[in-house]
């Protein structure tokens, strides 16, 4: 141990000699100027309202199908238990009926609105790895 | 302007006095350029990615949540800026090579360097820095130069501490295999 700091000690004198490079005339300058032409400081969080807007939309739009929309595997899944029963006490009956009755108004087959639930879903998830690790350089900070 | 701590100019930043960055950029230009000339090995190219650091850290800088100090969180970005720069130009990152070095006595060549000159003692530590891979040249900055401790150096490159103690150990059986042999050949003149 005492060698190791001795060793250090000594490396560290020749590295001070050396010293660290100097940065290039005027980089100040040519930094400030820089930020005069780009003053933004990103303030702006995380996840934007947009994709807020998504991500509740996306989850709505899954809660709804999940609950409205008779599809044969999740009733086999829910039969099982009183899942169903409970969250529609959770949730206002009328609520999901209006919804349900939109939907069956618009003649979409169940397949379709899972499909749709699950773009909706993606999408909302694409913008929100987007946003976080949209660059390369980004996941570094 | 006033030598103030770091908090006290990012406070004046974030509060809309962009000018006050200047004197963060001043006191740190050097060695956020060391950690880009110690990886991309060209002043050109360490010049635009200093530059490129210092405009992301001030568009950042809202974000910077001083549980790091302020050079710690600058360098980590120097740090990874550099290695996307040099990856950009697919130059390949010279990692450690795994040879296993012979213990060399120590005292002799303290004595040896010594000997020299100012001048030839720079010259001489730069030769073997430069012969370095670039992470462990960033290393070297870091820890010998700016004597940052090594849990604020797995910070700035993402390495391990274990990683960064077996660097740092590997680096100093280096330096001292590389000084002897500079030594050896100023002996013999083969070198000047």
């Amino acid at each position: 141990m005492g060698n190791q700091h001795k060793t250090d000690e000594f490396i560290r004198k020749l590295v001070r000699k050396q010293g660290p490079e100097k940065a290039p005339d005027n980089f100040t300058d040519k930094v400030m100027g820089r930020i005069k032409t780009n003053p933004v400081i990103d303030d702006t969080p995380l996840l934007s309202t947009g994709t807020w807007i998504a991500i509740i939309l996306g989850v709505a739009a899954m809660i709804v199908v999940i609950f409205t929309v008779d599809i044969p595997f999740f009733d086999q899944i829910f039969s099982t238990s009183d899942i169903q029963k409970v969250s529609m006490n959770i949730f206002s009956e009328g609520f999901f009926n209006s919804i349900a009755a939109f939907i069956k108004g618009l003649h979409l087959s169940s397949t379709t609105l899972v499909i749709l639930a699950a773009a909706a879903g993606l999408v909302a998830l694409e913008r929100l790895l987007r946003k976080r690790f949209g660059s390369a350089k980004l996941l570094f900070i | 302007m006033e030598n103030r701590d770091d908090n006290h100019y990012i406070e004046l930043v974030i509060h809309g006095e962009t000018a006050a960055y200047a004197a963060l950029v001043n006191r740190h230009k050097d060695l956020v350029f060391t950690i880009a000339m110690n990886i991309t090995r060209n002043r050109e190219d360490a010049e635009e990615v200093a530059q490129d650091v210092f405009l992301k850290a001030f568009q950042k800088l809202a974000g910077f949540r001083k549980e790091s100090g302020f050079p710690t969180w600058l360098y980590r970005i120097a740090y990874n800026e550099s290695i996307s720069k040099v990856r950009k130009n697919k130059i390949k990152i010279l990692d450690l090579e795994e040879e296993i070095l012979e213990f060399i006595p120590e005292e002799d060549l303290e004595e040896d360097i010594a000997g020299l000159d100012e001048l030839e003692q720079k010259q001489v530590i730069a030769k073997i820095l430069d012969k370095l891979p670039e992470i462990d040249r960033v290393l070297v900055t870091l820890f010998y130069l700016e004597n940052q401790p090594i849990n604020e150096i797995t910070e700035v490159t993402g390495l391990g501490e274990s990683n960064v103690k077996v660097r740092l150990h590997r680096v100093r059986k280096k330096i001292y295999l590389e000084l002897q042999e500079i030594l050896k050949m100023r002996s013999l003149n083969i070198i000047n």
